[in-house]
This record gives structure tokens, sequence and C-alpha cells, in this order.
């Protein structure tokens, strides 16, 4: 089940996968598909699975880059959708690979920042950092395939 | 091998768990040296200071005396390694020249090894039995050279597939035969560099049993998969090492991960993905401990557990006498608000440690891979440090070396 991402908005957030249903989120080298469902406003617990759904499956391995800006957007959204005192939990949440991640994301947030985007990736970054050290950063910088 | 044991390589003076030498005032780029312990002592040891010329320094006392200079390279000296039984030196240069010292007479007379690569030699070892020695070059590919006794010269044969580039760091197999190699392209491999003409063809090892010349056993990042785009791990790797039995091979590499492999178990290598800088050289100390140091300036501890083949942090291995808190003074801290936001002075870490700045190489003094009880580090501040194990473990609660 496929919704554009497009005609949502505000607290929905689309989440899912769903393997090879649709072709026009995903090729062959395995993307994040999208889908859409109604969110409750904020409520802590759907966020940690949303951050766990969210960081599944990475695109890492597709060259599709509209699959990759679709991700991009949507970890950008989860993120901006947690309350500040809630980052560190949401962090500790994820294991060494997911703060790998997770760090990724948040660098390549950081290369095209909108309004409110920076300041939020910003207190991502120091409890990411906190949580994987100086060594997440490195992988970062030393990946040969970004998401 | 580097060393023998020596019962009388005392350290002087200084601090109870480790004592740093300065070799050369100036800063040494590549601390590319190698140590010769040696019955009786003296200590000796070949250091180049990022120049064309290595020099030979004797520990005299408390001192520590330079004895010799050998100057016959056209470029930099990238390795240097010495061969203790047959006290010969091998130095390799940015000048794809290695010239192999023979001690005649007092003084040091080179050989010229004709390596027939075309771009600079990055790295030379000596192996095991010291009848042969591989250059590592940027020439992508390794060069094995022997001594021919018809013709009294050095002959060098090739390993080229699948190297796909430079060549950072060699290590030998203690069978004399199977030689470990970290590349700039992002793989360790184990190749067969068995020469007929100077060994007996060897016994079958974990890493496999048919080993005719350049064959490659292992490859870190998957076997053999097909296509540059295979997915490896993301960084050069800086180095290295087997373990005293050959069966355990340890690499660093600059996403800042450690992996070990063991020999026979294709597809397990478990790799600890550390939240230091990049590690820069990695030795075993004993079968399950390695001890890797590099950027971070401070040497690192990790144990690895063969029955649920896993690697983890074992500690860090410098940690500093802490200094009594002196109290901040009210215009201090306005200075420290001044100059850096905050109010407390910010912790400097490297002055701290003992390694001013990153820590290019690590040996083993004594004890061997399998029981090391003195390692020594080297680094781009020009120093070296040398590092009682049984000091470290009684100096450091929670330390356990297995």
């Amino acid at each position: 089940m496929v919704i554009n991402t497009q005609s949502c908005d505000g607290l929905m957030l689309g989440l899912c996968d769903i393997f090879g249903a649709c072709s026009r989120y995903c090729d062959t080298g395995g993307g994040l598909l999208l889908c859409c469902w109604f969110l409750n406003p904020p409520c802590t617990g759907n966020l940690m699975e949303a951050l766990q759904a969210v960081l599944k499956n990475p695109p890492i391995n597709t060259k599709n880059q509209n699959v990759k800006d679709r991700a991009e957007g949507l970890v950008l959204k989860v993120l901006s959708a947690f309350k500040s005192s809630d980052i560190e939990k949401g962090v500790q949440s994820l294991d060494k690979n997911g703060v790998d991640l997770l760090m990724k994301y948040i660098y390549k947030g950081f290369e095209r920042p909108s309004e409110n985007s920076s300041a939020v990736l910003l207190q991502w970054h120091e409890k990411a950092l906190a949580a994987g050290g100086v060594g997440s950063i490195v992988r970062v910088l030393t990946a040969r395939k970004t998401v | 091998m580097l060393t023998l044991s020596c019962p009388a390589c005392y350290l002087a003076g200084g601090r109870n768990w480790s004592d740093l030498f300065v070799v050369c005032t100036r800063s040494l780029l590549t601390c590319t040296f190698c140590l010769f312990l040696f019955f009786p002592p003296p200590i000796e040891i070949a250091i180049s200071p990022n120049n064309h010329e290595v020099h030979i320094y004797k520990k005299s006392g408390n001192q520590w005396v330079k004895t010799h200079e050998l100057k016959e390279h056209n470029g930099h000296i990238t390795g240097i390694d010495w061969a203790p039984d047959s006290n010969r030196i091998v130095t390799c240069g940015a000048d794809r020249n290695a010239y192999v010292w023979t001690l005649k007479e007092g003084t040091w007379k080179p050989t010229l090894v004709i390596l027939r690569i075309n771009r600079a030699a990055r790295c030379v070892k000596w192996s095991p039995r010291e009848n042969k020695f591989a250059v590592g070059s940027g020439s992508r590919l390794i060069s094995i050279c022997y001594f021919e006794q018809e013709n009294d010269w050095w002959v060098c044969k090739h390993i080229k597939k699948p190297i796909r580039s430079t060549i950072l760091s060699l290590d030998w197999h203690p069978n004399n035969v199977l030689l470990a190699a970290g590349s700039c392209d992002f793989k360790c491999r184990v190749f067969s560099a068995y020469i007929k003409e100077v060994e007996e063809k060897p016994g079958p090892t974990p890493w496999g049993s048919k080993m005719p010349f350049g064959e490659m056993l292992f490859e870190s990042g998957g076997s053999g998969a097909a296509g540059p785009a295979s997915a490896g791990g993301g960084g050069w790797v800086h180095s290295v090492c087997f373990s005293h039995s050959g069966n355990r091979l340890a690499w660093t590499s600059h996403d800042s991960t450690v992996s070990v492999a063991e020999g026979g178990k294709t597809g397990t290598v478990n790799s600890l993905s550390s939240e230091t800088l990049p590690l820069l050289c990695v030795t075993f100390i004993t079968e399950n401990s390695l001890v890797a140091a590099g950027h971070d300036c401070y040497p690192v501890l990790f144990v690895y557990d063969g029955a649920k083949a896993s690697l983890t942090f074992g500690g860090k291995l410098d940690v500093p006498k802490q200094t009594a808190q002196k109290g901040i003074s009210a215009r201090e801290r306005f200075q420290n608000l001044d100059r850096r936001a905050s109010e407390t002075q910010s912790t400097e870490k490297d002055l701290n440690t003992l390694h001013k700045n990153s820590i290019s190489e690590i040996s083993v003094l004594e004890g061997g891979r399998n029981q090391c009880t003195k390692f020594c580090t080297t680094g781009m501040d020009g120093g070296m440090g040398i590092w009682d194990v049984k000091t470290l473990e009684s100096e450091m609660k929670n330390l356990k070396i297995v």
C-alpha cells in the first residue's frame, strides 16, 4: 500500500517496509519503501518506533536519487518531531550501527539546511556524538556508500 | 621476529610504567624504526628522521649515542626492518629502491635490491627465517625478494593480483610463507609468498593447504566479491598483524574499526567500530589480546574471544596521573569565559597522554606476541615510549589481559 508522501503534511509521517511492492519508490538495489499512516499528536512511544523504523533498511545500495531524498526527508521529519528532552532516549534506543546510520543522516541533513533543521540536527548531533564517539563521525567521512 | 628477549633491558628512571626516550629533536613524520635487542645488551635502534638517511643509535648507560649513519637512498626512507639473527637491515624508500645493509668491519655496507617497481616503496618486512623480505609499494604490488647464491644478488618476484592500490602494511605468518597485506583498496589479504628456491613446501595451515606463489588465501570484505562496488570496510587498512600462532589476523582500518579474522573460518570477520579516531598500528600481545594505537595518541587494549568470536574494547592504556584540582580564581574564570565560552579549564587531553601526537608504530619488545611483557610505541611527536605490561595491569583496575 503506497501513498505519495507529498500529500502528507505536519504530523503525518510515512513509515513502512513492504518489499517489492512498488517500482516507483524502490529499485533492485533495495530502497526504503514509503507509505503513510496517520500519527496521533506526538506520543513518545510512537516516536521511538518511528525512529527505529525509519532507520531500518536505509537506501544505501540504490542509485536512485529520488529514493534517497525521500528517505532523508522522512528521517528529518522524525528527528524534528522529537522533543528536546527525548532526544537522548531516542539515541540510547539505537545500537552501534544505528548510531552510525543516524550520524550519516545528520550530516546529510546539514548539507541542505532549511529554517529550523540545523538547530534540531545539532541537538541530535550532540547526543549521537556522546553515544558513538568521534569514531562514528570518522565512519561518516570514510563511508563509501552514503545514504 | 624483531626481538630476542633481553633480561637486562631496564628502564631508566622516570615514571614507573613508561618512559619517554626522545631520540630525535626533529619531528619524525613517519617514525620508521625497528628495535634490536642483543645478548648481552647494548640495545640498538635504527631510525630515519624523515629524510634520506638512517641513523643507528646505541644505548650506553642512560644515553642514546648515534653510532652510524647510513646514506645511500635518494629519496625519503619509508620502511626499515632489522633482522636480529642475521644482523642485516633492509631499508626501502621513495626512490623505488631497497638496500640490504650488512655490517662489515664496523661499517654498514649496502647492497642494492632491484625491486622493479615504478612507484615508491612503502613498507618492508623480513620474513621470520630472514631468508627473504617483502616490500609493499605504490605500484600496487608486493615484491618478495630473496638471495640467489649463484649470481650473488637479490632477486624479486611480484605478487600483483588482485591488489588494486598501494600496499600500506605487511606482516609475515610464522611459517615463513604466508604474508598478510593491508592496502589502500580497503582490503586486507593473505597471500602465499612461497619461494621454492629457498625453502621446502610448507605444511597445511588453517588459511589453506595449497600455497603456490602469489595465491590469495584470504580477503577481507567478502571472498572474491565481484565488481568494484563490493561492500567493504570504508577505510585504508593501516596495519596488519598475525598472532603468535598465525591462526589469527588483526588489522586496523581508517574507518575507526579494528577487525580480527581466524584462519579457516571464512566469513567470520569480527570488527569492532571503535569510538576513537582511526588506529594506525596494532599488535597481538597474547593470543587473545591486541594493543592498538593511532591518532588518539594513546594505546588501547582489545580482547578477542575465540569461543564467542567477538571483539571487545578492553581499556585505555594511558591513564595519566590525575593532577590535583587547583581552585580557579575569579579572574581565571572570567578569562576562561572570555576565551572559551566556558568557565572551567578545557580538558586538554593531549597534554596528559605520553605521546603528544599520533602514534604510528607499535612493536613487541619482550616476550613475543603470545606473552608480551614489554612493548614500544613511536609517534609523530618524535618520541618513543616503552610500556611494561605487568605494571599496566596492576595500575589500571579492570584491565585484564587474557
